[in-house]
């Protein structure tokens, strides 16, 4: 049993290697793709409008508020990203139900690519907000010596994202493959749901992570206005 | 090797390509469907709000107008009883001033009527009692009437006391042309005398008034069967017509309905 599907090759040339992760993602790609624009051809203002608008303005909607309230920001420069994240991770594990599927999320090339995105997300909304130099100084904040420290932080939590959902994935897919051959009956069954539940649960974790970084980056300078006003408050009295 | 960088670099590009497809074809259009649609019903709530406020103060507008013709119909109310009120007593008055008229012109006209009637009544019974007296007494005595009457005036000169005789003495005549004839005295009667009674009337006179009294005689109907004595402010005569007076008054309390009939005999002669 092979643990990640980068492991199974459909196609080598000249050392690129097609593996199913891939293609797996090419197909949960062209899904979401082929949804939203199907859903998205005929959007109406009114009222009575499709089921898929709906369903999609439910879940766009769902996004929206969650960036909203943990960011405390205007969440749409943040939605494609962040909703892009969501609905690829989210449907990579949602089909994982389907038999012969191998979820991309399930390899930690994908999760560590989806981390990588993340880290240099981090920064780009960040300096997009408050400027190169307040970015680079969060990093010696509260002091100079903190830098290597804020400098590993930053690596260890795009690690700890890409392998955490590797780990949760992989896992549940290890676990369905195991209990398969120990007792095929109902244990992979209701293993197949949990595997459902903590595919979504980790799906809106990676997404909630990412947000708060991601927000923690645009609110430094907030903080620190905040963090001045106080400390001048205080030596006034 | 758990990680292939060929499969990361791919998945970096794989969901570079995903954020750039679902960013244009779903969030964007999504995002800008939301907003329109909040927009839109932004809109409509402050229009809907618009329209409520809108509402309000024509509600408050059209309250103001009621309570205006509330009022103003109030006012007229109280202007048109005043007026009714004033018209009822200028009415009123107009009609209590012509029943008071008609009542007036009413009791004036009765009153004529009664007046004429008894005038009428008067001339009547006199003329009766006359006629009847004359033809009792000449029944009676076989004396005439007239002599009778100049009897009874002659005995009520002899019933003259002194100081009445004085002051007929001093008394004096003015005539119609204004110069004063002194011991002219009038003898008027209703009838016309005999030189006998005038004769005998002189004597009397002279005897018993005044002795260089001229007496005048005259011959007067409305006297009523009477004869009278007259100087300048002085008279003494008698006649019916006193007691025709009575008479009339014993008509006018039963006009006027008193039931207390004058007796005649209460009366005294007047002189």
């Amino acid at each position: 049993m092979k643990i990640t599907p980068d492991h199974i090759i459909y196609w080598q040339w000249e050392g690129f290697n097609l593996n199913a992760t891939i293609v797996f993602t090419w197909l949960v790609m062209l899904v979401l793709v082929l949804i939203s624009w199907l859903a998205t051809r005929n959007l109406v203002v009114k009222p009575k409008m499709s089921r898929w608008q709906v369903s999609l303005e439910v879940v766009i909607g769902f996004i929206r508020e969650q960036i909203r309230e943990i960011t405390q920001q205007n969440p749409d420069p943040f939605i494609p990203f962040l909703g892009s994240l969501f609905l690829f991770i989210s449907l990579s594990n949602l089909l994982d139900i389907i038999p012969g599927f191998r979820p991309p999320t399930g390899s930690l090339s994908t999760t560590a690519a989806l981390a990588i995105c993340v880290f240099f997300a981090i920064p780009i909304y960040g300096i997009s907000r408050i400027g190169v130099k307040k970015y680079l100084k969060q990093y010696l904040e509260p002091s100079v010596l903190m830098l290597p420290f804020n400098i590993i932080g930053e690596f260890s939590r795009t690690l700890a994202l890409a392998v955490r959902l590797f780990g949760n994935i992989m896992s549940g897919s290890l676990i369905a493959g195991i209990l398969l051959i120990i007792a095929p009956l109902f244990l992979p069954v209701i293993m197949q749901v949990f595997g459902l539940l903590i595919g979504q649960i980790q799906a809106y974790i990676f997404t909630i992570l990412a947000t708060v970084y991601i927000a923690s980056a645009a609110q430094a300078e907030n903080e620190l206005q905040m963090k001045k006003g106080k400390e001048g408050s205080e030596n006034n009295e | 090797m758990i990680v292939d960088l060929f499969t990361v670099i791919v998945q970096i590009v794989n969901f570079l390509i995903l954020l750039f497809l679902l960013k244009k074809f779903l969030f964007n259009r999504i995002i800008n469907i939301i907003d329109e649609r909040e927009n839109q019903i932004g809109k409509q709530f402050a229009e809907a709000e618009q329209k409520e406020k809108d509402a309000k103060l024509e509600l408050e507008k059209q309250r103001k107008g009621r309570e205006k013709l509330e009022r103003e119909w109030e006012d007229n109310l109280i202007k048109i009883k005043r007026e009714i009120e004033a018209e009822r007593g200028k009415m009123m008055e107009e009609a209590r001033v012509a029943v008071n008229e008609a009542q007036g012109e009413w009791e004036r006209a009765i009153r004529a009527q009664r007046d004429a009637f008894l005038k009428e009544l008067r001339k009547l019974s006199c003329q009766q009692v006359f006629l009847i007296s004359k033809k009792v007494l000449a029944d009676l005595a076989d004396n005439r009437l007239e002599d009778q009457l100049i009897n009874s005036f002659i005995a009520q000169l002899e019933g003259l006391d002194g100081r009445q005789r004085q002051e007929f003495k001093r008394d004096e005549f003015k005539g119609s042309g204004g110069q004063i004839r002194k011991n002219k005295v009038e003898i008027n009667t209703a009838f016309p005398l005999s030189e006998e009674a005038k004769d005998l009337l002189i004597r009397k006179v002279k005897q018993l008034v005044d002795r260089d009294a001229l007496p005048v005689f005259y011959v007067y109907p409305d006297l009523i069967c009477g004869i009278e004595l007259k100087t300048e402010s002085k008279k003494i005569a008698w006649s019916m017509e006193h007691y025709l007076d009575l008479l009339e008054m014993g008509f006018e309390d039963i006009f006027m309905g008193n039931k207390e009939i004058v007796n005649l005999k209460d009366k005294q002669d007047i002189t």
